[in-house]
């Protein structure tokens, strides 16, 4: 393929889809648009949909490069804006994932106005500025066709509709299943594990419990779907029915093990503003464009980022907390923090074809910035990783660092040891040094008053 | 129960009379997808007619039955 040719590179999570593929051209962003798709694309400009859409913050902005001799038999080549971090939705809180659902509903409403549809329901193909979610798949749209079935309505169930449907009537947790199912949640697992009850609402029961049963029933009636329509009215309808459904599915907020640590953590407001104050002036030092807050809770230290211009994401475990975080944000109106969840010690590996369509956490970095506050005894004395391996892995996500160190004889280590043997005769501030040293240069060791905790301030190492 | 339930709950009856109970080995989803939309999007449809147009219904009863405002 020609642009794959002469340095551009293409990118690894784009080689399905023969409309044109993305790749890197001098390291930045471009978009092939091949000559089969042109009057798709075509369509999408000329009847305004692109600049509505782009105009509500609802697609990505692209403008349209000159052509090289690179690009021969190119319709077009686009530059999108570039994404300053990629989520996958198996990262995504419960309202996160509705969010993108809601979005991408829209967005195939508004096409339809317009003469177009949606080709692609893909819940990877809705990125995060922010808490605003954004569709980046320009090349999903298509010429509506009167009377054809939407050939997206399966993956938009099995993305969206049945990893929302279990995560608020089961567990917020199962969101996870996104990971090893790339091509959505079947219908058919989905099925069986919601509860009764959920056979009684009318859109689940369409669009997963009997959708998933006709998936297996219809799948021999090939001359049958060719001949299968849907008018523009059932289609409205069916849409609608998907919103309503969608819309319906919100989890009572419950508190989880962490929803209230910020008011039970075991500082004195005098060591917590200390501690505060110690990464706002390192964070405005270090002028962050990208900043990862590891073990974030509800991001009270990641909006300091934030306030530093960095766009940061603020990962944790607990999907209830990081649903509070999003909440916040969206109601601030904020583009520049996104919460995710991740547990971290088991942090997101490279997935998909050959392990390279969906980057692992460590390939989206470096950041230029990385907060691992009381982040790490849980790594080193819950999980067993031990203390060079934490800050190598530290090394490798950030820059810059500020990393806490809690000692063992502080109360929360010693829930964490309370029934364990002790086995970490390495834990202590020696080791926790000669770790970050290989790695970072300390500018910095502050000691938060009355904790015995330890703040490091690393900047790069050699640096 | 509201009518347009009802439509829906009526139209889901002969949904699952419909959708065959046995499998073939060979397994296409998106062919069972395809053709369940276009058959459940009817149902649907129809509830979203009734429901669209109910309250405009509902008015020109009201106004056919209720008490005469323009004497």
């Amino acid at each position: 393929m020609t642009s794959s040719a002469h340095g551009d590179i293409p990118e690894p999570a784009s080689f399905r889809d023969p409309s044109g593929q993305v790749f890197r051209r001098d390291g930045v962003i471009h978009r092939r648009v091949e000559t089969r798709y042109a009057p798709h694309y075509d369509r999408l400009i000329s009847s305004g949909l692109y600049a509505r859409l782009a105009a509500a913050g609802h697609l990505v902005l692209h403008e349209e490069a000159p052509l090289t001799g690179l690009d021969q038999g190119a319709h077009r080549v686009l530059r999108p804006a570039p994404l300053a971090f990629v989520s996958y939705p198996y990262e995504w809180c419960p309202g996160q994932l509705r969010a993108a659902a809601l979005l991408t509903l829209d967005v195939m409403h508004q096409a339809l106005e317009h003469g177009l549809i949606l080709k692609d329901a893909s819940a990877f193909n809705v990125q995060f500025a922010g808490s605003r979610p954004l569709l980046i798949d320009t090349l999903s749209f298509e010429i509506y066709e009167e009377n054809r079935p939407w050939v997206a309505y399966r993956q938009f169930c099995e993305h969206f509709l049945a990893p929302l449907a279990l995560s608020c009537a089961r567990d917020p947790r199962l969101l996870s299943l996104l990971r090893s199912n790339l091509e959505g949640v079947p219908l058919r697992v989905a099925s069986t594990l919601l509860p009764m009850r959920s056979w009684l609402r009318l859109g689940l029961l369409s669009h997963v419990h009997l959708h998933g049963r006709a998936q297996t029933g219809f799948s021999h009636a090939t001359a049958a779907a060719s001949r299968a329509t849907l008018s523009r009215h059932s289609l409205l309808a069916l849409i609608d029915s998907l919103r309503r459904t969608v819309d319906g599915l919100r989890r009572p907020s419950r508190p989880s093990d962490w929803s209230d640590y910020e008011a039970t953590c075991t500082y004195t407001s005098e060591s917590r503003n200390q501690k505060a104050e110690v990464v706002r002036r390192f964070v405005e030092g270090a002028r962050p464009k990208l900043a990862l807050d590891l073990g974030a809770n509800l991001g009270a230290f990641s909006r300091l980022a934030t306030a530093a211009g960095a766009f940061t994401v603020s990962i944790d475990g607990d999907p209830t907390v990081v649903e509070a975080s999003f909440a916040r944000a969206t109601k601030e109106g904020d583009e520049r923090l996104l919460p995710l969840v991740m547990d971290l010690a088991n942090p997101s590996p490279g997935l998909g074809w050959d392990g390279r369509e969906r980057q692992s956490l460590s390939d989206r970095g470096p950041a230029d910035v990385v907060l691992a506050l009381a982040l790490v005894h849980h790594l080193a004395l819950a999980a067993n990783v031990p203390l060079p391996m934490v800050t190598a892995w530290l090394g490798r996500l950030g820059q810059r660092a500020v990393v806490e160190f809690v000692p063992k004889d502080d109360p929360q280590s010693k829930r964490l040891l309370a029934v364990r043997e002790d086995v970490f005769d390495r834990y202590d501030r020696p080791h926790m040094e000669e770790a970050l040293a290989r790695h970072f240069t300390i500018e910095a060791a502050v000691e938060l008053s009355g904790s015995g905790r330890v703040l490091y301030c690393c900047g790069p190492r050699g640096g | 129960m509201r009518l347009p339930t009802l439509v829906v709950l009526a139209g889901f009856t002969i949904v699952l009379a419909l959708v065959p109970r046995s499998a073939f080995a060979y397994i296409d989803p998106g062919t069972g997808s395809f053709l369940f939309q276009s058959v459940v999007a009817v149902v649907i449809g129809a509830g979203f007619l009734v429901r669209t147009s109910w309250s405009r219904i509902r008015e020109r009863f009201k106004r056919l039955f209720g008490p005469r405002r323009d004497v």
